[in-house]
């Protein structure tokens, strides 16, 4: 369970206070999978960003499984697994290698972080690329080793912002399909996104945000019922 | 220790990875410095004596004691002719009426400062020569009338002058060497995962941020010293195969004692070299950023490194418990063998603690979010 209670984060530029997310308050469910959609700049990596404790909100709380985001970090860091499309690896490396480093720092023992590393070859079709250097793999391949990384530790929470950014249409494909798995094994999964489509196919519950402030949030199917459309992206550009 | 050791290895792989890198640290300066060494050396030994040639037009006192000298006089009957001829670099006239030597002497000739103090010093031997045949024909020993005569003796026994030249040069080399080999690898280290947006993946692990940074502090380390040593080993080369063309070989001998503190306070001022591009790396948004804040820093290394070069040089003694002046100075002293243990771990103790206060500064950089986020 995640909980976000009056989550406020300024931030001071050029002696303007600028309002990334704005008494957000949201509470994400086990097992679910949870959309957080919004036009650039909205809000949506900075909540991610929060939730993942690498910032601490200016005001308010936020709870991951009850350890709080500013006093239990590393507690909370042990059970969440965070991919951003900001992330580009480095071109030196094999994914076994960069696994195996993230792996060992998750403090994960030999034998478990070969049987994982070997399942999550499998489950991300690696396995021809899994000894190639980063360097020479292609956009699709690369994606697939930041989330083989991010995941590695096997964390109850996964946090994807924008996974499919940049992808060509079968690799994005490929990486809906490793969160649908991910979500059937049991996953909590934060997704965010700007893709309706993709919202509306991953989705359990989305929050609309924009300007920092959470505008809707719901079962999809609720929300839709509520504005009275079967069109995600219509009611999407009502809401904005 | 744990993480530290995780990160390290992981980061000395990508290291080991980079041959570009490798090929930089490694071959370029064993083949680079002795080349460098053998064309100095070639070219200073090409550079030959000239003899200046000497024009006049009637033989005197000073003319005979150039006979004796290794210069070339020329004979000239005309003198109206002989200034407007350039077969010589310099014309005497002599004026027995008026107690004077005129030399004449084109102020533009590329060599007119060597030919003058050539001109000088035969004067002021023909002018001695001239004071004592005067003084014994006045029946006066010249003892009475000149001071006594100065005499130095170098005292030296275990290096000859080259040596000691070449322990002065070492330190600010290896200064130089140390800085430089680190800069590249330093600045990746966190600036790039910042531009590549990975330290975010790092950042998000279970790991404290002091090992991340020691981890990479040690990596960097590697580098920096692999670089010095092959640096160091091809001026061995160059000085052991005399490129330089010194007179004499040069008899460069350490105890092992001091090898080994020349050693410990080399990797300590490593150490503090790195964790200064680990700051500013850790400050930087992206690596050309970090270029920006580092070049002064480097400029002032170079200007500090060079009071080694000129012993009891004001900055050298005033300054002498600063951060490497010290280092610089501590070599120089266990490089000629004359060192305070006092002195050797002053210096140490201060790089390591230098170090480990950027270090601490560097992990409360990871922990702001306006600057691990800066944009």
């Amino acid at each position: 369970m995640i909980e976000l209670d009056n989550v406020t984060k300024i931030f001071k530029q050029k002696n303007k206070f600028i309002y990334a997310c704005d008494n957000i308050d949201i509470e994400i469910g086990e097992k679910q999978v949870f959309g957080i959609i919004g036009p650039n700049g909205a809000g949506k990596t900075t909540s991610l960003r929060l939730i993942s404790t690498l910032m601490n909100p200016s005001s308010g709380k936020i709870l991951v499984n009850g350890f709080n985001t500013v006093k239990d970090k590393m507690k909370i860091r042990e059970i969440i697994g965070f991919l951003t499309s900001e992330m580009r690896l480095p071109d030196n490396y094999t994914p076994r290698e960069l696994m195996k480093f993230f792996g060992k720092l998750n403090n994960m023992k030999n034998s478990d972080l070969s049987d994982r590393i070997e399942f999550l070859t499998n489950l991300l079709s690696l396995e021809e690329y899994v000894d190639v250097l980063i360097g020479k793999l292609s956009t699709g391949n690369k994606q697939k080793t930041l989330i083989a990384i991010s995941i590695i530790h096997n964390p109850s929470i996964i946090i994807f912002d924008e996974p499919t950014a940049g992808l060509d249409l079968s690799a994005a494909q490929s990486v809906l399909r490793i969160i649908n798995i991910m979500k059937d094994d049991g996953k909590t999964i934060i997704l965010s996104t700007h893709n309706m489509t993709i919202a509306e196919r991953m989705c359990d519950r989305l929050a609309f945000i924009n300007e920092g402030k959470i505008i809707k949030e719901g079962h999809i199917e609720d929300i839709k019922e509520l504005y009275g459309s079967k069109d995600l992206e219509e009611i999407y550009f009502n809401l904005i | 220790m744990k993480d530290t050791i995780i990160v390290f290895k992981k980061e000395l792989k990508g290291i080991l990875r980079d041959k570009r890198l490798l090929i930089t640290i490694t071959l370029i300066p064993l083949l680079f410095i002795p080349t460098l060494f053998y064309f100095v050396g070639q070219t200073s030994s090409s550079v030959k004596y000239e003899k200046i040639t000497i024009a006049y037009k009637e033989s005197s006192g000073f003319i005979n004691l150039l006979k004796k000298n290794d210069v070339e006089l020329l004979h000239i009957d005309d003198v109206n002719i002989a200034m407007k001829f350039d077969a010589w670099n310099v014309f005497v006239q002599e004026d027995d009426k008026q107690n004077e030597i005129t030399v004449y002497i084109n102020t533009k000739l590329d060599n007119f400062n060597v030919i003058k103090r050539r001109i000088d010093y035969y004067y002021s031997e023909y002018k001695n020569e001239t004071i004592e045949r005067n003084l014994k024909a006045l029946k006066i020993l010249p003892s009475k009338i000149y001071p006594k005569k100065i005499v130095i003796k170098d005292v030296t026994e275990r290096k000859n002058r080259y040596s000691i030249v070449l322990s002065f040069l070492l330190p600010y080399l290896i200064l130089i060497y140390l800085f430089s080999n680190a800069m590249g690898v330093g600045l990746d280290s966190i600036a790039g995962e910042k531009e590549r947006g990975t330290l975010q993946l790092l950042l998000v692990n279970r790991i404290k941020r002091n090992s991340i940074l020691f981890g990479k502090l040690f990596a960097t380390m590697s580098v920096s010293l692999t670089g010095t040593v092959f640096s160091l080993i091809g001026i061995f080369i160059a000085v052991k195969m005399n490129f330089m063309n010194f007179e004499s070989n040069i008899n460069f001998i350490m105890k092992p004692d001091d090898f080994f503190f020349l050693s410990l306070l080399i990797i300590s001022l490593s150490m503090f070299i790195v964790s200064i591009l680990i700051f500013i790396s850790t400050y930087s948004r992206t690596i050309k950023e970090g270029q920006g804040y580092v070049m002064p820093i480097y400029l002032l290394i170079i200007i500090l490194g060079i009071s080694s070069l000129t012993p009891g040089s004001s900055i050298a003694i005033q300054y002498a418990h600063w951060p490497f002046i010290s280092s610089v100075t501590g070599m120089v002293k266990l490089l000629v063998g004359e060192y305070s243990l006092q002195d050797i771990f002053t210096a140490m103790v201060s790089n390591i603690v230098l170090a480990s206060i950027l270090i601490r500064l560097s992990a409360y950089f990871f922990n702001k979010e306006s600057i691990i986020f800066r944009k």
